[in-house]
């Protein structure tokens, strides 16, 4: 049988350049920006992530009418507390009372969610000023004091809030 | 091909790079100086300490900020309640009461014997027509000071508090908890040997799960005529607020040296792990004390607490046969202090699969849900909860409820759901992964 051997030409793109030279100029483009990212990531300046950090949403106050003022780890972990002190009793009448205006929090390290089910009577009476809270279990530690969160409510959300 | 295979590695390289996780950022929540639960001892070889007065104000959970006084050690900011002092039995205890308020101020020990005040019988204080001024001698206002100083002769719970002005000083915050441990067993509440039948026992208890809970409360009408200089008719003393460790729920289970609560130090949080005669043989240690005005039905949520002592007397009789006894509400009258032990025990060894509850649990259309459920009813397991429900807790831990049952007392200015509320946290058998 006759002995015979490919030869394996190099292609070269429309461009006229080999593929795997292309292939490579790419890779370390690649390399030389990831490199540039994760230095960036790992050295460049970081959000200081201060406990009780709790911005303010005119929108969430406007619809809802109240203003979110506390997020803490507390129980030893076991559970998260949310505080929020009613601006306009009218609007915050059923404040959590359905799935349109119970408060969720979602941790922005992994987007792990925990909500709670059951907060009071519908149309309880609440006063204007004051401040009333909300117990939420710790689904698997998934709220961590220091670290930013999302209070979401209906279709709005306040970001960055930092759990003591 | 080279080229090929270095391009493969160059482009894995580089997706691995740009993976790489991010630091933190973290800045912490500066509670490494106190366990997170637990008693928080203020204690010296010496068994001296200078308590100084402060005025500051502490948060409560409606939103409100109430004008307060109270004890601080040597020249810390002021704190409420007062910091808990543990000595030994047979020290020499010696308090340096200096004054910064601007009214007379003393300290009275209740439960301790031959108490001085700079060297001489602490005795009450009468004017000049008579009249009882205070049980002790002062520190006079504005930089007064004064020596007392006893023996701790009996292990026990004890209240330290102002006994000038009680009923107004008392609710202003003068008052903190003070912890004699037996000489020779620290880990024992009290140092005999009770025979029960014809069994013995003692009083230790799990070292890492002792507690103490003051219970108290606040007519915030009082403390703004004190704070304005303005007269305070006790006659209309009506509180408003009830505090345990001089937080009001949901602050009472917030860790011990909570950021967010700087002047308030002190959590109430219960939590334990279950009896296991191996690797956890000892109860908890409460120590319950109420600087109150009238009683408060203390009742913790599961299981009955064995009361051994009250007013730092262990209830044995004088044959050393027990007299101690289980209680589901602890009625904790003004003045007094209450010691209970409590064990979380799986009795039955209860598990889904070896040895399940032989009760059907209905279908979870027909199940009501509390707060803190696991979805499962075995300690350390989580199950499905409906569609919409949080479906796990962090461990499968329990919580219990403690509150005080007069309903009224767990409010917040009329806010439910608050005041003397704790709660009782059990967790797995260790190792668990509870965070």
């Amino acid at each position: 049988m006759e002995k015979t051997t490919a030869v394996v030409g190099t292609w070269h793109g429309p461009l006229g350049i080999a593929m795997n030279r292309l292939a490579l100029a790419l890779g370390l483009l690649v390399i030389l920006s990831g490199g540039l990212f994760a230095g960036w990531r790992l050295f460049g300046p970081q959000p200081k992530w201060v406990p009780g950090t709790m911005p303010v949403s005119p929108e969430i106050e406007e619809k809802f009418g109240v203003r979110f003022t506390f997020l803490a780890v507390t129980a030893d972990g076991g559970m998260v507390e949310l505080r929020y002190r009613v601006i306009d009793e009218g609007k915050a009448a059923n404040f959590g009372h359905y799935s349109e205006t119970a408060p969720l929090v979602i941790s922005e390290d992994d987007g792990k969610i925990i909500d709670v089910t059951i907060m009071g009577l519908h149309n309880h009476r609440v006063e204007p000023a004051r401040t009333y809270y909300v117990l939420y279990r710790n689904t698997e530690g998934a709220i961590k004091s220091g670290r930013p969160a999302t209070i979401a409510v209906g279709d709005l959300s306040l970001k960055h809030v930092v759990s003591w | 091909m080279r080229s090929s295979r270095l391009s493969r590695i160059v482009l894995l390289l580089s997706l691995l790079l740009l993976v790489v996780p991010r630091s933190n950022g973290i800045v912490t929540a500066g509670h490494e100086d106190m366990p997170p639960h637990g008693i928080v001892c203020t204690e010296n070889p010496t068994a001296t300490f200078t308590l100084t007065t402060q005025e500051g104000t502490i948060s409560l959970p409606d939103g409100n900020r109430v004008y307060m006084w109270g004890f601080s050690e040597g020249g810390d900011p002021f704190q409420h309640p007062g910091p808990t002092l543990c000595v030994t039995e047979g020290d020499t205890v010696t308090i340096v009461l200096n004054n910064t308020l601007s009214h007379d101020v003393s300290i009275i020990f209740p439960g301790q014997e031959g108490v001085l005040a700079d060297g001489v019988p602490s005795e009450p204080v009468f004017d000049v027509g008579g009249n009882l001024t205070s049980f002790a001698p002062v520190a006079a206002a504005n930089g007064g000071a004064v020596t007392y100083s006893f023996v701790a002769a009996k292990p026990g719970t004890y209240l330290y508090e102002s006994g000038t002005e009680p009923g107004i000083q008392v609710n202003m915050g003068l008052f903190g908890a003070l912890v004699v441990r037996p000489a020779a067993h620290p880990n024992w509440a009290y140092n005999e040997i009770v025979a029960s039948g014809a069994v013995t026992y003692t009083t230790e208890f799990a070292p890492d799960e002792e507690f103490v809970l003051i219970f108290s409360e606040i007519d915030p009408v009082l403390h703004m005529a004190v704070e304005q200089g303005l007269p305070y008719d006790m006659n209309n003393f009506t509180p408003r607020y009830w505090n345990i460790n001089g937080r009001s729920f949901p602050d009472t289970i917030a860790p011990n040296g909570a950021e967010w609560l700087p002047e308030q130090p002190y959590g109430s949080l219960i939590h334990i792990n279950p009896y296991d005669v191996d690797t956890h043989p000892y109860p908890a240690l409460i120590r319950i004390l109420s600087v109150g005005s009238e009683s408060f039905p203390h009742h913790p949520h599961g299981n009955h607490s064995r009361i051994i002592a009250r007013d730092g007397s262990v209830l044995i009789d004088t044959d050393q046969s027990d007299l101690s006894y289980e209680r589901f509400t602890v009625n904790l009258g003004p003045g007094q202090t209450v010691d209970e032990m409590f064990a979380w025990t799986d009795v039955e060894n209860w598990h889904p699969i070896d040895n399940p509850i032989p009760v059907v649990i209905p279908q979870l259309q027909n199940l009501t849900f509390g707060t803190f459920y696991s979805g499962s009813p075995y300690l350390g397991q989580t199950d499905l909860l409906p569609v919409g429900h949080q479906a796990l807790n962090s461990c499968g831990e329990y919580y219990h409820i403690a509150h005080n049952h007069a309903l009224q007392q767990i409010t917040a200015w009329g806010v439910v759901l608050s005041g003397h509320i704790t709660f009782t946290r059990i967790d797995p058998p260790l190792p668990n992964n509870c965070q």
